[in-house]
């Protein structure tokens, strides 16, 4: 059995996801560019 | 940039028509930094309106939380996507006195309507722990609610620009044959001070306050710690949460820009000279996602698998091939 928390490189923000070894899925806030920047965005 | 809308919908399951879903999916606050890309990312509307092309990989969130303050806002853009989502699922509670939710409508309101409760069917209040969402339960997760309070709702309304409504929770994994919790991780939002202050003073359980892993609050800014315009002192609130890492081996997570010794703020080097003091292992356990670990010049997620031995950090399987690793990864199991 195992569980997974990814912190995902997004910047001085926040978008993380945890995975349960049953599938289940929560995502703590997002951060999601439409098209990819080339250079990060500083808040 | 790192394609986080790709890994998502590689590591998220698809239902029986093939649409990418999250079971659950929590705004801890309605700031742009935690908000952006929600609309055309994540599905909107009622479930049954899904159109394969129009909406193709946009994902259906099961069972939204958002607080008071992200539901009457008008703080940012992006925030405003979630607000409204939010209501209309609000409005099929409030329409039908029988509904306690279905696909892609769940809706749960963290936190109070000013001096009293929302509806039961959707809310919570901090001290609740949750075990179910959507109706179903995680079964080997439990999450407890420790902020927002009411009372910084309400101050948050007078200051639009403060973080003080961010949900606060801490998650308890737990592993099959094992009794209690395997791993605890902590994390705030943008949660300033005073708010950490604010839980320490109405926490009834310790435990619900120990940590595995800790995300530094509002990006590694020096508002954990203190004022932003003070950094002579630290508040005992900071100290109090930091020493309630457990053993010799957890981390803190700093969500942000690469972290350089300057005066940004965030994120404030200041802070992570503080945090690498506290932490056990020092340095080796403070992880930045902007340095961790690159491939090529694109930084790469940190990622902790929990099971049985506990938590561990996983390496990037493909920087072993990378040709630029800026900050690899430390080695470090646990």
């Amino acid at each position: 059995m195992e569980h997974i928390i990814k912190y995902y490189p997004v910047g001085n923000a926040d978008c993380t996801l945890i995975k349960l070894d049953n599938g289940k899925a929560i995502i703590v806030d997002c951060q999601i560019w439409q098209t990819l920047p080339m250079v990060m965005e500083s808040k | 940039m790192f394609d986080v809308k790709a890994d998502l919908l590689k590591e998220l399951k698809k239902d029986g028509l093939g649409r990418p879903f999250v079971d659950l999916f929590i705004s801890t606050h309605p700031h742009d930094d935690h908000c952006k890309g929600f609309a055309g990312n994540f599905y909107q509307g009622k479930v049954d309106d899904y159109d394969k092309d129009k909406n193709k990989d946009e994902i259906i969130i099961e069972e939204l939380w958002i607080t008071p303050r992200g539901l009457n806002n008008n703080l940012s853009s992006p925030a405003e996507d979630i607000r409204k989502e939010a209501k209309r699922r609000r409005k099929l509670y409030d329409d039908d006195k029988n509904f306690f939710g279905s696909k892609g409508n769940y809706l749960r309101i963290i936190g109070y309507d000013k001096n009293k409760e929302f509806d039961r069917r959707y809310c919570y209040v901090p001290g609740i722990l949750v075990t179910t969402v959507h109706g179903s339960s995680l079964s080997w997760l439990e999450i407890f609610i420790h902020a927002p309070f009411k009372e910084d709702v309400e101050t948050s309304k007078k200051y639009d620009d403060k973080n003080a409504t961010s949900v606060v929770v801490q998650f308890g994994f737990k592993i099959d044959g094992y009794t209690g919790y395997k791993s605890r991780v902590l994390m705030g939002g943008d949660a300033e001070h005073e708010i950490w202050q604010h839980i320490l003073d109405n926490n009834a359980d310790e435990e619900k306050l120990k940590w595995n892993i800790f995300l530094a609050p509002h990006h590694c800014s020096w508002s954990f710690f203190n004022d932003s315009d003070n950094k002579k002192e630290i508040k005992p609130s900071a100290d109090a949460i930091l020493d309630k890492q457990i053993d010799n081996y957890a981390h803190i997570i700093a969500s942000s820009n690469e972290i350089k010794n300057d005066d940004n703020n965030p994120p404030c080097y200041e802070a992570k000279q503080q945090y690498i003091k506290k932490l056990k292992l020092g340095s080796s356990h403070f992880l930045n996602t902007a340095t961790h670990s690159k491939v090529g010049n694109i930084p790469q997620p940190i990622v902790f698998k929990i099971n049985e031995n506990g938590k561990t950090l996983k390496e990037n399987a493909t920087v072993a091939g990378a040709t630029s690793i800026s900050n690899p990864a430390p080695r470090a199991g646990r």
